[in-house]
């Protein structure tokens, strides 16, 4: 069971993502994004730490939410496990997306 | 206020499903507004439907049958809305027909899938229940190029760097995160950044089943696959097994940011790619996607009934067949557009050549579009200039002023003058200034220079066996070729003998020294330069093991090896005397010195006879300011001979760049020291020196 809050400190949104994201969760993911895309916040927070498991169409979730945001804002993905993260760097897009071990303070 | 599109609704509902009629000028899988359109090519069919799967799934969850009056020609169109989690989307198509190829039991893949799945994780024995086992998926084209642009390196200044992405760093020594991927690969662009070298040639990456023949050698134990990948299953996927995100459908991702990393890096990326037939073999082998289409359209086949045979595999692709040559002309459009690709090696290209009925044309259609297509304008074309029936292409390949070859009459005279074969130092001398005899009216750059490539001895075993040993190949040694040119110095394979395996050493710098100071595109084999070794395998498409993969592991002449080919490739950059982009005359550079002179013991004396070993040659380029001159001897005598140099004017002096039988082989351009006798220079036995200098005006 996939499950996404946004919450909003500021000009910082933070998503924290939790369950399996998967091709069946992946359209609530995108229209959490849209939503968040609409706030024009200067960075955006994906919490992956409870996230067990991403499929294809979660990655590709990160394109679209790298795209969606505009080229001024900070994508951060925090705590994502290290397939996910290798992913990432492996597919050209560690110079849009930001990837964090742990959650900041 | 803005308009809605009224060509993005749904007109019929078939199966369930939302549909319109397609756009047939759209080949293959396309998003669209709403939807994703779907265009396949038969002109066999008498009816085609579209089968979709999720991701993995045995049994399709819908089959939308495309109506008759969707089709255009032979061309079947059309749009599906509603279509969810497109990620995970697989689909196909079921061609119905007479003929027994046309079969609609199977479900057949897209000629123009962008992706494949099944064969995600390189080496995962596939599910073999599986009745649809290539299957199409659809690839999202939202990858960020930034500023990416291509090098466009002048042809002259090209140096290639032949390499299988898997083989390159999957070996442990590797030290990459992800070994054996596109992305390990990329980890190492800094090596070959400092190796000097402008551009890779990538071995065949279009999506192939490595599992195609695969079998256990039963006396070795070791699985062998289809390592090298000559065998095309989809023409427009890459192999998702190279990616270390293949399982995520991002393999194109990944391989774009290869791309994009390397041109930042100024090296560009060309494919070995392999038109001249398809892993669909003969009438024995699979049908996978084109043989249930239009078996007689893709395919040469014999008045009887039989698949010619042109490539030795199976089967011949029908390349100047008007509908298949249009493929192969969008797809390399596609590999430039989408990929960023700069240009191709064409695996047995005289096939290319060739009319639907086997016939070599003099003015082959699909070779001249090639030549002449606008998107491809700025792409280096290399044919191999020959097939597997006999057809040798090698300087009378159509070129259109457009395309290089490989060499392969260079690789063949540069390996018996060093050797020491007598009678060939004026063959040596031809293949040395760019083959002029083949070459005379297309530019340098038309010959491509190797020594070694994928498909032979490394340039080790070269030095080290006289025969081959491709009994781990499990067909008790009779494949690969006989004819080698090779030489073991002394001892057949590996050897304590300190001599034999100096004189090994000195071989290899030998034959980099002459590769990468002779006229034409030089072309390394990766590995060469840290002197990987087959054990004397000649033909190692089969093996994924420590055989075929290039070993990082540092030695004193791995060190010796990189440290040369480094100072060699950034000689070469420093002058362009060995690297004119027109062949050399012999008209005066400045009064007195022509651009080009043939040397022997005695200066301008060169000596052509059947006893001779030496050739040795002076060239000099203008410079803004002054002229660069290099002059090269190459001793492939095993006694020394002291060499009288040619005359340089007052105060110019020879500077030594190379020396392959001293201690210090080499020196980076800036630093090399002047030499010490300016009148006679004594070269070891089977000893290569390169001099220069720069006459100032």
């Amino acid at each position: 069971m996939f499950q996404a809050d946004l919450t909003i400190t500021g000009d910082i949104i933070t998503i924290q993502m939790s369950g399996e994201l998967d091709a069946s969760s992946a359209p609530n993911f995108h229209k959490i994004l849209q939503q968040a895309a609409t706030r024009s916040p200067k960075q955006l927070i994906l919490a992956m730490s409870n996230l067990v498991y991403i499929a294809s169409a979660g990655v590709r979730g990160l394109v679209f939410a790298r795209q969606k945001m505009g080229d001024d804002v900070e994508v951060v993905v925090e705590g994502a496990n290290e397939s996910v993260a290798d992913t990432i760097r492996m597919t050209g897009m560690e110079h849009a997306i930001t990837i964090r071990e742990t959650f900041s303070a | 206020m803005t308009l809605d599109r009224i060509d993005a609704y749904p007109t019929h509902r078939i199966a369930g499903f939302p549909v319109r009629h397609g756009n047939p000028l759209l080949p293959g899988a396309t998003f669209m507004h709403g939807g994703v359109n779907f265009t396949v090519c038969s002109e066999n069919a008498t009816s085609i439907s579209l089968t979709l799967f999720k991701r993995g799934e045995n049994a399709p969850y819908a089959e939308i049958p495309i109506p008759e009056t969707f089709r255009t020609g032979h061309v079947w169109a059309i749009t599906v809305y509603d279509l969810e989690t497109l990620e995970d989307l697989e689909y196909g198509f079921r061609a119905d027909g007479p003929g027994e190829n046309c079969n609609p039991d199977r479900i057949l893949s897209d000629p123009y899938a962008k992706l494949v799945a099944g064969r995600e994780v390189w080496g995962e024995e596939p599910d073999w229940s599986q009745p649809y086992q290539h299957r199409s998926r659809l690839m999202f084209h939202d990858f960020d190029w930034g500023d990416d642009v291509s090098p466009r390196t002048p042809r002259e200044e090209l140096i290639i760097y032949e390499t299988h992405v898997r083989g390159f760093t999957q070996h442990p020594s590797s030290g990459v995160t992800a070994p054996g991927t596109y992305a390990g690969l990329r980890e190492k662009i800094p090596y070959l950044k400092s190796l000097g070298i402008n551009a890779i040639e990538l071995m065949p990456i279009f999506e192939f089943d490595e599992f195609e023949n695969s079998k256990i050698n039963q006396s070795t134990g070791e699985r062998l696959y289809n390592f090298w990948g000559y065998s095309t299953i989809s023409f427009y996927a890459p192999k998702a097994g190279y990616a270390a995100s293949g399982k995520y459908g991002m393999a194109g991702d990944e391989l774009k940011a290869l791309v994009r990393e390397c041109h930042s890096q100024g090296i560009e990326v060309i494919l070995d790619v392999v038109f001249n037939h398809t892993a669909e073999g003969n009438h024995d082998g699979p049908t996978i996607s084109f043989k249930g289409l239009d078996n007689d359209v893709w395919y040469m086949m014999t008045p009887e009934g039989y698949y010619y045979n042109f490539s030795g595999t199976g089967n011949t692709m029908n390349c100047n067949h008007p509908v298949v040559r249009g493929f192969v002309l969008d797809c390399l459009r596609y590999w430039v557009t989408e990929y960023h690709i700069d240009g191709f090696r064409f695996d047995l290209a005289a096939i290319l050549s060739r009319d639907v009925d086997g016939t070599p044309l003099p003015n082959p259609p699909l070779l001249q579009e090639l030549a002449y297509d606008p998107l491809l304008r700025g792409c280096v074309l290399i044919a191999e200039a020959w097939d597997a029936a006999g057809l040798y292409e090698v300087g009378s390949f159509p070129n259109y002023h457009r395309w290089s070859e490989w060499n392969g009459r260079y690789r063949d005279g540069v390996r018996q003058f060093v050797k020491g074969d007598t009678g060939k130092v004026g063959e040596m001398a031809t293949r040395y200034v760019g083959s002029p005899d083949l070459y005379a009216e297309r530019a340098t750059a038309a010959s491509i220079n190797f020594i070694t490539a994928h498909d032979g001895f490394t340039l080790y075993d070269l030095v080290a066996y006289n025969e081959k040993h491709n009994e781990a190949n499990g067909e008790d040694n009779r494949d690969g070729g006989n004819d080698n040119a090779s030489w073991n110095c002394g001892i057949e394979g590996e050897t304590d003998d300190p001599e034999i395996n100096d004189l090994r050493r000195r071989q290899i710098k030998n034959f980099l020294t002459l590769l990468l100071t002779s006229q034409g595109i030089p072309m390394i084999l990766a590995g060469d330069e840290r002197a990987r070794t087959q054990w004397g395998n000649n033909n190692g498409y089969c093996h994924d093991s420590e055989l075929s993969w290039v070993d990082w592991t540092p030695n004193k002449l791995t060190n010796e090896l990189v440290r040369l080919t480094g100072n060699l490739t950034r000689f070469r950059a420093a002058h362009p005397a060995v690297r004119t982009p027109e062949h050399l005359t012999g008209r005066e550079v400045i009064p007195g010195l022509p651009e080009i002179s043939w040397h022997g013991v005695n200066a301008y004396a060169p000596d052509w006879s059947e006893g001779s070993r030496l050739m040795a040659v002076m060239r000099c380029a203008p410079l803004d300011d002054g002229v660069d001159c290099v002059y090269v001897v190459a001793n492939a005598h095993w006694e020394p001979h002291n060499v009288e140099l040619p005359m340089l004017p007052d105060g110019t002096l020879w500077r030594i760049a190379v020396d392959t039988g001293a201690t210090d082989d080499s020196f980076p351009p800036g630093e090399e020291p002047i030499l010490g006798d300016q009148h006679t220079l004594k070269v070891g036995g089977r000893s290569t020196v390169v001099l220069c200098t720069r006459i100032a005006q």
